[in-house]
């Protein structure tokens, strides 16, 4: 019990945890389609600021802190596209990626390596093939697609990104994601219980924050294993591909299509940490 | 007073010089033997002592007037060694120093006071992850002279003082990992 007490997560944790309750209760009481497709870039946005312990200055400098104002910008671009234009949600997600990658990468990007030009399209590609596939999960029907279903997405891709990130040289990041982990996962119980549709900025939002925060051990310090990083931009996949394989009686019931979904998203865990210890030094190792 | 110039110059030294900087400079720092470390309190449980072992500088000196001397320290962030590979890549991280968009953590002397026969305090602006700050370091100045070594002509000092990481906008995991840095500070200065 004392190390949970005294665990230098448990401010970010509970923090994510209350801010996405709140999130759902006034979605519920408003009945808002705004207020739950807001909820998990608002969960995002807390678990930066009490991770890293500060709103960044405007305008950011330093990849770390353009992280935090990746996800503003992308939350906001999303809710005015999806309100006044008609991108197609693929098209978004990979203006996201873009956005992520050549913001927080724009000082390596001004005097490009080679390695930075093939890593550059990599990223945006990879990254934008993760948000689409978070996002495609909230516009399907249910009983396997929907919020719920999404929000679980969001959660399992953000457990998946904590060892990439402490293992490319971010412990801090590992804060940021299981702080995001832990919010959307109530999210998406919530979801679960009263179902409500998503927009776009909800995946985006979040996801796109998150990324950057990939981006910025892959392209600035260079220090992300890409194999981890690819099995992150497929996993979103995994739900909907595992959801699909159920016997038909058992992919109509609603709770086993989540659970199934989010569990499948997640399930590339073991391969990624077990890839990072065979490829890098361990970062817990005393 | 006799004292006072070579602890000014000990104490710009002491600072960590990089560079180039200015013309007709007297002395420069020898990066061999000059050592710029920090500690910061782990938890509560111990102090976790990092070293930057790259530090270059440059001091321009007028023994008639002291007071106008100027320093100017390039300490190279990927330098940075905490005996631990995997914190030693967190550290240079971008959450941390962020050393791939500022490899340089620069410090320009300002003023100097004297607090005793062989001590001072060297208040200067510490710029470090694009914010710049006041810091003022307290500098005891050793020796003077003829290194038996390499007959260079040689000035050596110590200087310790203390900073607020936040005030860099470097918060992360404050207070896990303490706000206030100690540093350490020894160097030569030759010509």
């Amino acid at each position: 019990m004392d190390a949970i007490v005294d665990s230098p997560f448990l401010p970010v944790l509970s923090a994510c945890v209350i801010v996405a309750l709140a999130f759902a209760a006034a979605a519920r009481l408003s009945g808002s389609r705004t207020a739950a497709t807001l909820a998990a870039p608002a969960v995002f946005l807390v678990a930066y600021v009490v991770t890293y312990q500060k709103i960044p200055t405007f305008p950011p400098v330093g990849a770390a802190n353009k992280v935090f104002y990746v996800a503003v910008a992308v939350t906001l671009a999303a809710l005015a596209l999806d309100a006044f234009a008609s991108l197609p949600r693929w098209a978004l997600a990979g203006l996201a990626s873009l956005v992520a990658a050549g913001w927080v990468g724009s000082t390596k990007l001004a005097n490009p390596d080679s390695i930075g030009l093939v890593l550059f399209p990599a990223l945006v590609l990879g990254g934008g093939l993760a948000l689409w596939g978070l996002d495609r999960l909230a516009a399907e029907p249910r009983p396997s697609g929907g919020g719920a279903a999404a929000l679980a997405g969001l959660a399992a891709v953000s457990a998946l990104s904590a060892p990439a990130l402490l293992f490319g040289g971010s412990s801090t990041g590992v804060g940021l994601c299981l702080g995001l982990a832990a919010g959307a996962a109530v999210l998406s119980a919530d979801g679960f219980l009263a179902p409500r549709r998503l927009g776009p900025a909800a995946m985006l939002g979040a996801g796109s924050g998150l990324l950057a925060a990939l981006d910025t051990i892959a392209l600035v310090t260079r220090n992300a294993d890409p194999f981890a990083l690819a099995l992150i931009a497929l996993a979103p996949f995994l739900g909907p591909l595992a959801a699909r394989l159920l016997p038909p009686a058992l992919e109509r019931r609603p709770v086993v299509a989540w659970v199934v979904s989010g569990l499948a998203i997640l399930s590339p865990l073991p391969v990624i940490v077990a890839l990072l210890l065979l490829r890098h030094d361990n970062p817990l190792a005393t | 007073m006799r004292f006072l110039a070579p602890l000014a110059l000990a104490s710009f030294a002491a600072l960590g010089v990089s560079a180039p900087a200015f013309a007709g400079a007297d002395y420069k720092i020898d990066p061999s033997h000059t050592h710029v470390l920090f500690m910061v309190d782990h938890l509560g449980f111990s102090k976790m002592i990092g070293l930057f072992g790259d530090t270059t500088g440059a001091v321009a000196f007028d023994p008639a007037n002291p007071a106008a001397s100027k320093l100017s320290v390039d300490i190279k962030t990927a330098s940075l060694q905490s005996q631990f590979g995997p914190r030693d890549t967190d550290l240079k991280g971008a959450d941390w120093f962020n050393v791939a968009e500022f490899p340089d953590m620069t410090f320009v002397g300002k003023t100097f006071k004297k607090t005793g026969d062989k001590s001072g305090e060297l208040t200067g602006d510490l710029t470090l992850l694009g914010v710049t700050k006041p810091v003022t370091l307290e500098v005891a100045f050793n020796k003077a002279g003829v290194r038996p070594t390499d007959k260079a002509d040689a000035v050596g000092f110590s200087a310790r003082g203390s900073l607020n990481r936040s005030d860099f906008g470097l918060k992360t995991y404050i207070p896990y990992i303490g706000d206030k840095v100690d540093l350490i500070i020894e160097s030569e200065a030759i010509r």
